[in-house]
């Protein structure tokens, strides 16, 4: 993108640029972001002062939260707030984040099998950002919640969607669309509004308002202030339980997220669903390998085709499929509802995925 | 392939340079990075260099996390 624009190369100029490749020896009580992105920017004092965020991803592609024009937005904004400082330092106070704990990915106790990090640095042993995410994911789940093991982070950065809202991206603040009976709604947001403060935070981008809504509980009431008409707007947005729920799949360090169920799947192509009556909008995932006791002993086999589960029968890609039994089947002893093709046939079969409860301080991840 | 793996190697050696605390590591770094052609102010790799130069010139921090490819 700076390479590209010539706004942006312009505006990079006016400040110190800077480019880490690698999180070896980062340090995360300064630089906190959504460590599944390709790119991230941070703006920043020199006091360690983070003036804003830059670099956000919609589970609909990498682009659509992205723009040069975006970026250009948020950098003369960084720019006039840096110029501003110290006034409405108390605006940027939260952006810093909470202390993760540790100092450097290197430090977070709980991660595992990673011996070589204090090494010199080559490409064989770089902590890539996402590797961030997956070493909070060891330490989180050494502690078993409610009888199973799932990080609390499970829904990270929530997008603006989660509230009910869509933000234009080449003004990284802009409310462009409002889902009727959405949290954002109740709130009395509207289309044109911009987001100027949420959660005592400035909002420059879409990231700003992710890195905000990340850190909200499971259930929160966010403050807000909004700009409409030249008119300053303060109101409250309340966020019911599961408001957090986004689509994950596309996180590289969701790829090896427990609990593994040990059902491995194949999903087939339009042709191969044609031979077999599928609609090409309809599910169709060969099993191709039961690895667990639980599923060895259900009606399961290899070779079936899964054309149905609790009742939906929307296609799914491997992936997605795994994602779909993190999500809704994560408690020991959960049962799916399938549907399967063999020899022809649809048969309903129910499959219990796991019978095993994880006890505290295993080393067991799958 | 061959163009991938040159990349590849001289990204590794710019690392270790790094590692190393080679003076010469950001150039080879910009370079392996494709970095070309945005101008001389980035640093690279140095969040303490940067901060030094934003203290001495005033001017703000932008700083990239983008992984070698």
């Amino acid at each position: 993108m700076a390479r590209q624009n010539k706004h942006v190369r312009e505006l990079c100029q006016r400040f110190v640029c800077v480019r880490l490749v690698k999180m070896n020896g980062v340090d995360l009580r300064q630089f906190q972001f959504d460590y599944d992105m390709t790119w991230a920017g941070l703006f920043l004092h020199h006091d360690g002062t983070v003036l804003a965020r830059y670099g956000a991803r919609s589970p609909l592609g990498p682009m659509v939260y992205n723009s040069a024009k975006g970026l250009v937005s948020t950098m003369r904004r960084a720019l006039d707030a840096h110029a501003r400082l110290p006034a409405g330092r108390d605006l940027f106070a939260g952006k810093r984040g909470p202390d993760p704990g540790f100092t450097t990915p290197e430090d977070i106790k709980g991660a595992s099998g990673r011996r070589r990090d204090r090494e010199r640095v080559g490409r064989g042993n770089c902590i890539h950002c996402h590797n961030v995410h997956e070493r909070f994911h060891d330490v989180e789940m050494r502690v078993p919640t409610d009888g199973f093991r799932r990080p609390k982070t499970i829904f990270k950065y929530p997008p603006p969607e989660s509230l009910g809202l869509s933000i234009d991206r080449d003004v990284g603040n802009r409310v462009t669309r409002v889902r009727s009976d959405s949290s954002a709604a109740r709130a009395g947001i509207a289309k044109g509004d911009e987001l100027r403060v949420v959660g005592g935070q400035s909002i420059f981008s879409i990231a700003d308002l992710q890195f905000v809504l990340h850190h909200l509980d499971e259930e929160a009431t966010v403050s807000m202030e909004l700009r409409r008409d030249g008119e300053t707007i303060r109101t409250s947005m309340s966020l019911p339980r599961g408001w957090k729920r986004n689509d994950f799949t596309w996180r590289a360090s969701m790829t090896g997220f427990p609990p593994d169920r040990g059902l491995h799947v194949f999903k087939l192509d339009t042709d191969d669903k044609k031979a077999l009556g599928v609609a090409a909008s309809d599910v169709a995932l060969e099993v191709r390998g039961l690895f667990k006791p639980a599923l060895e002993r259900s009606p399961l086999e290899e070779g079936d085709i899964i054309v149905g589960y609790d009742g939906e029968k929307k296609t799914l890609g491997a992936l997605e499929f795994q994602s779909y039994l993190r999500v809704h089947h994560h408690r020991p002893g959960s049962v799916i509802r399938l549907v399967v093709l063999r020899d022809g046939k649809r048969l309903p079969i129910q499959v219990r995925l796991s019978e095993e409860t994880r006890a505290a301080g295993s080393s067991e991840k799958g | 392939m061959r163009r991938t793996a040159t990349l590849q190697l001289s990204v590794m050696a710019a690392s270790w340079l790094a590692a190393l605390g080679g003076g010469v590591s950001q150039d080879l770094l910009r370079e392996s990075l494709r970095d070309r052609g945005i101008g001389d102010e980035w640093i690279y790799d140095d969040w303490s260099e940067a901060r030094e130069r934003s203290a001495a010139t005033g001017k703000p921090i932008f700083a990239v996390f983008r992984c070698v490819p």
